[in-house]
């Protein structure tokens, strides 16, 4: 049996304090235990516990949620050509690096939306997966009872779908008191709410690809809002909902005090390929989704058919520097001006720079993200020290900006610097 | 001392040729006079040749020996990689390196067991007999296999001394050799050649020296130099063996004569030919962590 963990702590600080509702301080911290065992040769398996701890303090209250949740746990069965899985596991699909539209079988946990990177968001789910590999190919089939997305905080949070409304609302000047709740839906595991997958992988000439087909439920990281209890609203300022709303009172109708929340289903077809051109990596995936998730500006949602497609190279240089280079676009098909946040055509850079200094035990990393439709743009500079073997000190800057309507728009106040400890045990 | 054998063949050689002018006429009847000198100077280039047992070697003959050395149809070693800083302070690698050669290709995986924050990682190469090769890393914090462009070569190897291109190997046609002379390293004959890449793109070194051992075909050194000349970093093995019929080398270092830090790679335990499973040498492999 193989023993090991990570105790990661990271701790954040709002650059601005310039909002009577927000988060100035955050600490998350994460305890990992894993243990690998060998039942017999052909029997292997995994037991992890995490406990996950993170708080938000302003200035008018703070907030805490700690859980303790199973990582990775699972069994696997390994014949000559087949492996069978069952359990909690992360399953990635896809060739692309960061930004992916493929890896769709893990939740995001988006509480603190993407100020951590990809592997640190994904979390587990029990999947009975069974893989068989032929001698040019592998066929791999996914399954679960249980209905998954991602996690986000729906009040409360600088990062949550809707912010600090639910105070905003109290505090603010209106003409009568105005409340908002969120209904729900909680679906149970049952056939009638499985996901399931089929995935084909295979190598020609030094081309890696895969096609895929995954029935799932929305994986986007916005709310599917069947039912919005003010009608009349028509939101044009999405970082100022209350300046909207009082424009909007007049004609305002109040059919109560409760959002009502769905979680809908989508089919996902998707392609991707990777290979290596003259010290390039190369990579690209395809999504088509059958119903994604758009919010409306009367804060509804709608399902339209979406495709979008990653494209990314990669390249080390002889200085050290690694260069990572993806660029995206996506088309919401049967798009309408009502849809608040998403241009019916979208487009994005996302660039990684690195570069190690001290035989790499110093790091220099850069991310950063750039909407070329929308002109919103991300980053997150960052320096990591390896100081001992297991131990990563670590801190940055995630700066966020956007022009008004846009998605980042809502996090422009959000622009934070961090320091954090990695431990692994 | 050997080398200068080989010349002395050549030289026999080119004396014996004047000798054997053959007239058109002779060569119309086809029964050259002279074909008695012609044939005795061949036979004695020969000879000497055998006599001297491969000694006769060019600088690309070694490459190839050392690019086809007999490695067992497969291995697996148990290896520490320790790093040591200028002061002295020590950081240890522990891993495991599994090979495997068929007709095809040669395989490498490499898993590191410890420290823990790299603990799971695989490196897995492909070395096709024909030239080409292929690139794999798994990194258990992504839970995915990428497939590594060339350029990754430039890379340095877990906080190492050693970049991703020294633990490959070096396909001989893709470089020029030259045969500097022969020399003694721990008392051991070995043939000096210098290497240096055809294309810029398939090496970060200018070039590099080597001390080949004659009874093996395996480094004893190797000296590596910039692109500006200047000796950059220092391969030396320290001790070798004959273990199950084949050359090992069992301890070795790495030092980056610029920096004054090194890295010493120590087999600590090697099993040749125990037929390894050839689905070990895959990506299902790789990500079994």
């Amino acid at each position: 049996m193989d023993l090991s963990g990570t105790f990661l702590s990271r701790g954040t600080l709002d650059l601005t304090h310039d909002r009577p509702l927000e988060d100035q301080t955050s600490d998350r911290e994460y305890l990992k235990v894993e243990a690998r065992f060998d039942l017999s040769e052909r029997l292997e398996g995994k037991l992890g516990l995490r406990l996950d701890r993170l708080a938000f303090y302003g200035n008018h209250n703070g907030r805490e949620e700690t859980r303790l949740e199973f990582w990775e746990s699972y069994l696997r069965f390994l014949g000559k050509n087949t492996e069978v899985t069952v359990g909690n596991q992360i399953i990635r699909w896809g060739k692309a690096d960061e930004i992916t539209v493929l890896d769709n079988l893990t939740w995001q946990d988006l509480r603190e939306l993407f100020t951590w990177r990809l592997e640190e968001r994904e979390r587990p789910w029990p999947w009975l997966r069974v893989q068989h590999f032929f001698q040019n190919f592998t066929l791999e089939g996914v399954f679960t009872l249980w209905p998954m997305w991602p996690k986000r905080d729906d009040f409360d949070s600088d990062w949550a779908v809707f912010d600090h409304l639910r105070l905003a609302l109290k505090r603010a000047p209106l003409p009568f008191p105005l409340e908002i709740d969120l209904d729900k839906q909680k679906l149970s595991p049952s056939l009638r709410n499985s996901e399931f997958g089929l995935r084909l992988q295979g190598v020609f000439r030094e081309v890696d690809w895969e096609i895929s087909f995954l029935h799932a439920h929305n994986r986007s990281f916005y709310y599917y809002v069947r039912r919005f209890p003010l009608r009349g609203l028509d939101i044009e300022h999405p970082a100022e909902p209350i300046k909207d709303l009082r424009a909007a009172f007049p004609n305002l109708r109040i059919l109560g005090n409760t959002a009502r929340i769905d979680r809908p289903q989508d089919n996902i077809l998707g392609f991707a390929f990777e290979t290596t051109w003259r010290g390039l990596g190369l990579r690209g995936e395809f999504a088509y989704h059958t119903g994604r998730v758009f919010m409306k500006k009367d804060l509804e949602s709608v399902q339209k058919p979406y495709w979008r497609y990653v494209l990314g190279l990669d390249y080390r240089f002889e200085n050290g520097l690694y260069l990572n280079l993806q660029f995206l676009q996506q088309h919401i098909l049967g798009w309408s001006e009502k849809i608040l946040f998403d241009p019916e055509y979208d487009s994005y850079i996302f660039l990684r720079l690195s570069k190690g200094f001290l035989r790499d035990f110093l790091e220099l990393r850069l991310d950063g993200t750039y909407g070329i439709t929308t002109r919103i743009y991300y980053l997150n500079p960052e320096i990591a020290y390896k100081f001992r073997d297991n131990w990563e000190l670590f801190g940055g800057f995630h700066l966020i900006d956007g022009p008004k309507g846009t998605f980042f728009d809502v996090y422009d106040n959000n622009d934070q610097v961090y320091l954090g400890l990695k431990i692994s045990f | 001392m050997l080398w200068d054998g080989c010349q002395a063949v050549a030289e026999i050689a080119l004396v014996a040729l004047p000798s054997t002018n053959i007239t058109k006429k002779e060569e119309a009847l086809g029964a050259p006079k002279s074909f008695k000198p012609v044939f005795l100077a061949c036979f004695v280039i020969f000879f000497l040749c055998g006599v001297k047992a491969g000694l006769c070697l060019t600088a690309e003959e070694i490459a190839w020996k050392v690019y086809n050395r007999p490695i067992g149809k497969d291995s697996e070693a148990q290896t520490l990689m320790i790093l040591i800083d200028a002061k002295g302070r020590e950081k240890v690698r522990e891993m495991k390196i599994f090979n495997r050669e068929d007709e095809k290709a040669r395989y490498m995986l490499v898993r590191f067991l410890s420290p823990k924050d790299i603990a799971g990682t695989a490196f897995l190469a492909i070395s096709y007999h024909k030239g080409g090769d292929e690139q794999f890393l798994y990194l258990p914090a992504l839970k995915r296999t990428r497939r590594i462009a060339g350029s990754f070569r430039f890379h340095r190897f877990v906080n190492s001394d050693f970049f991703y291109e020294d633990l490959t190997r070096r396909y001989p046609p893709k470089y020029h050799h030259e045969l500097l002379g022969e020399e003694e390293i721990q008392n051991t004959p070995c043939w000096v050649i210098k290497s240096w890449p055809k294309n810029k793109k398939d090496s970060i070194y200018g070039y590099w020296i080597e001390w080949i051992i004659k009874d093996g075909f395996f480094h004893a050194r190797i000296d590596y130099y910039d692109r500006k000349g200047k000796l950059w970093k220092r391969l030396s093995s320290r001790r070798w063996e004959k273990i199950q019929g084949y050359w090992t080398i069992l301890d070795s270092e790495m030092e980056d004569l610029k920096k004054k830090h090194k890295t010493v790679l120590k087999v600590q335990k090697i099993i040749y030919d125990q037929g390894l499973d050839p689905r070990l040498f895959t990506r299902r492999s790789l990500e079994r962590w």
